[in-house]
């Protein structure tokens, strides 16, 4: 490696901690800090403000439900996906191009103006104010996530393996279910974690679609933030940051998160 | 594998198949009978049919028009899962999430073979290829020809009725793909399956099938055993593309009472091909013929002629050394002629740049208009008679 590379390596990583790495460890820090309001660098230690975090549904409500809300999301983007990816991949459909722009153009739409349309769709349909209209909300915005992991380890895949299978005496849905979804399974998990992070850290869909019983984590910290400036939030988002990892981590053990990725 | 050894074998019948894609027509109109037991190799260049009418028997492509019948019954509307055939990919198409016992068990496992019976049969068909001790591997672990084997184990395993092989040994290098094409051979004759058998290699369909159905443009062009679409082509297609062939471009100058009078372009000879019906090609260009090993390479030619052989002079363009024989190009004014050379100690007499004669009989030639085939014809007898 040159001066130059070794150089700009190095600018890069610094941005790197700089811009991404320091916030959070601000954060976290401040979280262990023992005074009333967020002063960074913090004062003290004590773990008071995970004790309050953690023991008022104020802010654990809205961690079950931002939990919830992102495992719905998923499942159902994936639910959705997969017969989509199927049939863009093996059919080849005329308008396939049409149909992927379509499929991923939440990504180009900002989510306020999918969020108003919502917020009015859901109160004609009489799904305003539920827990439902938040989950379709969501389904919406992972979507594209989901599809394109999937859709690039499908493209991928050896179409003659679900043929041997169809000639072996297995038929369509069996073969599905048995050659094809293993198939795409990287795809699945990998596409998984983005649909889960993204509705997780959301917020204007979520700002328009919850109320006080549905309200997400970053919306309530937001409005929390607006009335409270204590290292409370700081805890939360250490906890946030903890679920993630300790999510991400588990599911590397049981699926090896680092190869998929690394594939793709 | 049933307790003969024997597999129980289908006859095919394939009638009129037609397949279209868009406004292409990818087989046209193709009727071929497959006998119980046969082993058929269908030959062609790629993109000439070949695999799209095995698909269409497989199930995994509808035919158009025509159809295809399976010891007298018709399958083009029986899904492709129940067929009952086994195919072997040319990817081999194993399942990269399963182990090589749950690879070859798949099928029994759908025809509802399960527990013990499944094993004894997964070990038995493991056997015969000769990969017992691999049961717990898993694909990627094993080497392009284990793969074959596995292949082949997971298509024979549930006693199909008929075994398509899609061009399986293209994937392999030379050495073990000559060893494996023995085993195919040995495997297909002992368990009597019947097989269709997709290629583009020649050498492959010559030496492992009992007849060889070669394809051009959709269209079958010739069916036959291996040595008589070597040594008795119908078509300019099968002459050329089966075997090496020299080619001469000549002038049809005459014909008179079953001898046809070729003249090679460019030059002032004349060959007297007796016994060649060409009349209606007086006058015409065509090609001439002939393969390598009829051709033998002197350097005096005086009075061949007369005795009824055909001469050319030309310049050696290059060679092909195979071990126990060598084949040089002739270049010639009308086109190139080859020539194999056999024995160890004519091997290498000639060199590149030499001016040599090429000599072969007349009667090995073949006449092609780039279509239709003139051959020799032992009209003797029929003229006496008549």
């Amino acid at each position: 490696m040159t001066r130059a590379e070794r150089f700009i390596r190095a600018c890069y990583l610094g941005a790197m901690v700089i811009f991404l790495l320091l916030p959070i460890a601000v954060v976290v820090a401040v979280s262990f800090s023992n005074t009333r309001f967020l002063i960074f660098p913090p004062h003290g230690f004590s773990l008071k403000w995970f004790s309050d975090v953690l023991s008022s549904s104020e802010f654990l409500w809205p961690l079950w439900n931002s939990i919830r809300l992102a495992l719905l999301a998923t499942t159902v983007a994936t639910i959705l996906v997969l017969p989509c990816v199927v049939a863009l991949v093996r059919l080849r459909p005329r308008f396939t191009r049409t149909l992927e722009a379509v499929i991923l153009a939440p990504l180009s739409l900002p989510t306020i103006i999918l969020a108003i349309g919502l917020l009015f769709f859901s109160a004609q349909i009489a799904l305003g104010g539920s827990f439902a209209a938040l989950v379709a909300g969501h389904t919406v915005i992972v979507i594209p996530y989901m599809f394109r992991t999937c859709y690039a380890v499908y493209i991928d895949a050896n179409a003659e393996m679900e043929e041997a299978a169809r000639t072996l005496g297995a038929g369509p849905v069996y073969t599905f279910w048995r050659i094809s979804l293993p198939l795409i399974r990287p795809g699945i998990i990998a596409g998984g974690i983005f649909a889960f992070l993204m509705s997780f850290n959301e917020v204007p869909v979520a700002l328009f679609l919850t109320n006080t019983k549905t309200t997400t984590l970053p919306v309530y910290m937001l409005s929390y933030l607006v009335y409270n400036y204590d290292p409370g939030v700081a805890a939360i988002s250490t906890v946030q940051i903890v679920v993630v990892i300790v999510g991400l981590f588990v599911l590397d053990r049981l699926f090896g998160v680092r190869r998929i990725v690394e594939a793709r | 594998m049933e307790h003969d050894g024997q597999m129980r074998s289908s006859e095919v019948e394939i009638a009129g198949l037609e397949k279209r894609f868009g406004a292409y027509r990818a087989v046209k109109s193709l009727s071929l009978s497959i006998e119980a037991g046969e082993f058929l190799a269908l030959l062609g260049p790629s993109g000439c049919g070949k695999t799209t009418t095995m698909r269409c028997v497989a199930g995994l492509a509808n035919p158009d028009a025509g159809d295809i019948r399976i010891d007298g019954q018709s399958i083009v509307d029986v899904p492709v899962h129940h067929r009952r055939i086994g195919m072997v990919f040319q990817s081999y198409a194993l399942f990269p999430h399963m182990s090589v016992e749950e690879n070859v068990g798949f099928g029994l496992h759908m025809s509802g073979v399960r527990g013990q019976e499944a094993k004894r049969r997964i070990d038995e068909v493991l056997a015969l290829v000769q990969m017992e001790g691999f049961k717990d591997r898993i694909p990627a672990g094993l080497s392009g020809g284990q793969q074959q084997r596995v292949a082949l184990a997971r298509a024979l395993v549930t006693r199909p009725r008929v075994l398509l092989l899609d061009e399986p040994l293209s994937a392999l290098d030379a050495k073990l793909r000559e060893n494996m094409q023995v085993e195919l051979r040995a495997l297909q004759q002992r368990l009597g399956v019947t097989t269709i058998f997709v290629t583009h290699d020649q050498t492959e369909a010559l030496s492992m099938a009992d007849r060889v159905a070669v394809m051009a443009n959709g269209s079958l062009e010739q069916v036959g055993s291996p040595s008589s679409v070597y040594q008795a082509p119908q078509t300019g297609f099968v002459a050329t593309f089966i075997g090496k062939m020299g080619s001469l471009s000549v002038y049809i100058a005459d014909y008179q009472d079953g001898t046809t009078f070729v003249e090679p372009k460019g030059t002032t000879r004349r060959f007297a091909l007796f016994g060649f019906e060409a009349k209606s090609w007086v006058g015409k260009d065509v090609e001439l013929f002939i393969r390598p090993e009829d051709v033998t390479i002197t350097d005096d030619s005086t009075g061949l002629e007369e005795t009824g052989k055909c001469v050319m002079e030309g310049v050696v363009a290059g060679r092909s050394f195979s071990g126990s024989a060598a084949t040089y190009i002739l270049e010639t004014v009308s086109g190139k002629v080859m020539a194999t050379v056999g024995g160890a100690e004519r091997v290498g007499m000639f060199s590149e740049g030499d001016r040599q004669v090429a000599v072969w009989p007349a009667d090995r030639c073949l006449l092609c208009d780039g279509e239709k085939l003139v051959t020799f014809k032992d009209t003797r007898m029929e003229r006496m008679e008549g």
